[in-house]
C-alpha cells in the first residue's frame, strides 16, 4: 500500500517547486506572475472572504495582495515554506492593514451571507449543518482558528501554516489537531 | 458514533469532518468581482516594469540585424520543415549551443507539448542551451509555440537572464536559444551538474485577439504551465578573467574596464561609465582587439551595481597578450530626448599576460 502521507508530502514539495520555479520566472517575465494569479486567486480570496464583510471587499483585498505582491516579486527566494505560504503572510498583512484604517476589530470568520448551491429542501440541512459547523470554528481560541481558516480556506499544509503563524511544524500540527477535536466535540448535526 | 436520542450523527468522523469544513469555506468568487479582480491584475501587469539588470540591450543596429536573421530563419525552416536545420542557421553568437555545445536530447512531454533539450553550451561566462518545443497532439487554432521562461541553478546558485531567441518552424514546433548568465562568474571549468525548469511555454492560437491600437498591453501569447524540468552535467570549457581596472577620460566621461572574461565563445567586459549627465543608462558603441583580433560588442546587458556588461560576437583561445578596449560612443539608452554626450574614443589598453 502507498504511504498515503509520504505521498501527500511529494505532492506538496512539487507544489512547492513548481511556484518556485514561476516565481523566479515571475522576477522578469509578467506571464509567469499571471500564472500564479491564476494559480492562487481562489484562496487568497476565500482566506480574506473570512476576514471581511462582503464579496466586494474580499475582492478588493485580493487585489491589494497580489498588488503588493507583483511588487515584491523580486525579492522572493525561494527556499522556506514556499509561494502560498508567502502570498498568504501578505494576505494576512493586508488584512490587519485594512481592519486598522477601518477602526474595527479584526473579523476572524464571517461567513454569514456565503452562499450555497445546494436546492431550498437541501438547503435546510445544510445550512443547519453549516451553522452548527461555523459556530464550533468561531468558538475556537483565536490561534486555533486561524489555523484552521487557514487550512481550509487558504489551503494551506501544517508546515505552511506555521511558517505565516509563526510557529514550528510540531506545534502547528498540535495546534491543528487540538482544534479538529474540540470541533468534533462541539459539532453535531442530527438526523 | 450516536447522539442522546439514538438518531445518527454525521460529519462526525474524521473524513466527514474534513469534507465539511472543507466545504464550508469553499466558496466562489461572485462573477462580477472575478472580472474586475482579474482585470486589475491584468492592467498592473501591463504597467509592470521588471527590473532593469536582467534585461537584454542591443545596439539598435544590431538588433534590426537579429530581426533580419529571424525573418530569413522564419522562411527557411517554413521550406523545408526540418526543425534542426534552424539551429544551424541562426547566425552570429546565436548558433553556439548548436556548433559547439554537447548532444543532450532530453525530452519532457506534459500535456501533449514535448519540450527538448537538444544541445547545451557553457563557459566561463555563460550558459547557452538549445530547445525546441513541439506540440505532438498538433492541436487545432496553434498557430505558434514559444519556449523562453528557462530557469537554471546550479550548487552556485540561480542563473539570470541574458537573452533568448524562438524560431518557429510551421505551427507546431520552434526551436529556442536561451543564454544564462551564472550565479557566479567566472564559471569554473570542468564538470558540472544544471539543473534547467521551463515553469511554462507561451502558445499563440485562434484564441489571440486581433490587435488593438489603443490596448498598449496586447499580447497574442498566453502561457500553458508545466513544468518541464531537466538535470545534466557537462564540462564546462572555462576561460580566463582578468581585473585591469585600466581607465580612459575624454570629455569628463571617465570609462573603467573592470573585468574582463576571455572564453572560447565570448569575451565579456564588465565597464563602469562616471561622469555622464541625464540619461539614467547608456549603450557604449564599441570593440574588443586582442592581437590584432577585432571583435565587436554584440550584446551588453545592464547589471543591478551599475556595471554595464558587454559581449563579443566571438573569443578566444589564449587570452593572453595586449587588449584594447575602444567606445567610439555612448548612446542614450532609455532616454533618446535628453542630453547627448560628446562621441569621443575612450580607449582602455592592458597586457595580460
Amino acid at each position: 500500500m502507498a504511504n498515503v502521507g509520504a505521498l501527500a508530502n511529494e505532492l506538496d514539495r512539487r507544489r512547492v517547486d513548481r511556484d518556485d520555479d514561476l516565481a523566479l520566472a515571475a522576477r522578469s517575465d509578467p506571464d509567469a506572475f499571471g500564472l500564479l494569479y491564476e494559480r492562487h486567486r481562489l484562496a487568497v480570496y476565500r482566506y480574506l472572504r473570512t476576514r471581511t464583510r462582503s464579496d466586494d471587499d474580499a475582492g478588493e483585498l485580493t487585489a491589494i495582495v497580489f498588488e503588493r505582491a507583483l511588487q515584491a516579486i523580486p525579492r522572493y527566494r525561494p527556499s522556506g515554506a514556499g509561494f502560498a505560504a508567502w502570498l498568504i503572510r501578505i494576505a494576512r498583512n493586508a488584512a490587519v492593514d485594512s481592519h486598522r484604517r477601518a477602526a474595527t476589530a479584526p473579523l476572524d470568520i464571517d461567513l454569514g451571507d456565503i452562499r450555497t448551491a445546494a436546492g431550498p429542501e437541501e438547503r435546510v440541512l445544510a445550512d443547519e449543518a453549516r451553522s452548527s459547523l461555523l459556530a464550533a470554528v468561531a468558538g475556537l481560541p483565536p490561534i486555533q482558528r486561524e489555523a484552521i481558516v487557514l487550512r481550509y480556506a487558504a489551503g494551506l499544509t501544517a508546515r505552511e501554516i506555521g511558517d505565516v503563524i509563526g510557529r514550528s511544524d510540531q506545534a502547528t500540527q498540535k495546534l491543528l489537531s487540538r482544534a479538529l477535536a474540540t470541533i468534533r466535540e462541539t459539532y453535531r448535526v442530527d438526523f | 458514533m450516536s447522539t442522546s436520542d439514538g438518531r445518527a450523527s454525521v460529519l462526525a468522523s474524521d473524513p466527514g469532518l474534513d469534507a465539511s469544513l472543507t466545504a464550508l469555506f469553499a466558496v466562489d468568487v461572485p462573477a462580477n468581482v472575478l472580472d474586475a479582480l482579474d482585470d486589475r491584475i491584468r492592467r498592473g501587469l501591463q504597467r509592470w516594469n521588471p527590473g532593469r539588470g536582467r534585461l537584454t540591450r542591443l545596439r539598435p543596429g544590431r538588433r534590426a540585424g537579429v530581426l533580419a536573421i529571424l525573418a530569413a530563419a522564419l522562411a527557411i525552416g517554413g521550406a523545408n520543415g526540418s526543425l534542426r536545420a534552424l539551429y544551424t542557421f541562426l547566425a552570429g553568437p546565436f548558433d553556439l549551443p548548436w556548433h559547439r555545445g554537447v548532444e543532450l536530447n532530453l525530452s519532457q512531454t506534459v500535456d501533449g507539448y514535448r519540450v527538448t533539450l537538444e544541445r547545451a553550451y557553457a563557459d566561463a561566462t555563460r550558459l547557452a542551451l538549445a530547445i525546441s518545443v513541439v506540440d505532438e497532439r498538433r492541436r487545432p487554432g496553434i498557430t505558434q509555440l514559444q519556449a523562453f521562461s528557462t530557469v537554471v541553478t546550479d550548487s552556485s546558485g540561480e542563473y539570470g537572464g541574458i537573452g533568448a531567441v524562438s524560431t518557429p518552424d510551421g505551427a507546431f514546433a520552434a526551436v529556442n536559444v536561451a543564454w544564462k548568465t551564472p550565479a557566479a562568474l567566472p564559471l569554473p571549468s570542468g564538470p558540472r551538474a544544471f539543473h534547467v525548469v521551463l515553469p511554462f511555454i507561451r502558445v499563440r492560437d485562434d484564441s489571440t485577439p486581433p490587435p488593438n491600437a489603443d490596448d498598449v498591453g496586447w499580447d497574442p501569447w498566453h502561457p500553458v504551465a508545466g513544468p518541464w524540468t531537466f538535470d545534466f552535467e557537462m564540462t564546462v570549457d572555462g576561460g580566463t578573467t582578468v581585473t585591469p581596472d585600466a581607465i580612459a577620460d575624454a570629455n569628463g566621461i571617465r570609462a573603467t574596464v573592470t573585468r574582463l572574461i576571455a572564453a572560447p565563445s565570448i569575451v565579456r567586459v564588465d565597464l563602469r561609465i562616471d561622469g555622464t549627465p541625464g540619461a539614467s543608462g547608456w549603450n557604449p558603441v564599441g570593440q574588443v582587439r586582442h592581437d590584432g583580433h577585432v571583435m565587436k560588442f554584440v550584446v551588453g546587458s545592464f547589471e543591478p551595481d551599475g556595471t554595464i556588461a558587454l559581449m563579443t560576437d566571438g573569443g578566444v583561445g589564449d587570452p593572453s597578450g595586449h587588449w584594447t578596449v575602444t567606445f567610439a560612443a555612448l548612446a542614450p539608452d532609455d532616454d533618446p530626448n535628453g542630453p547627448k554626450p560628446p562621441i569621443t574614443p575612450w580607449i582602455v589598453e592592458f597586457d595580460v599576460p
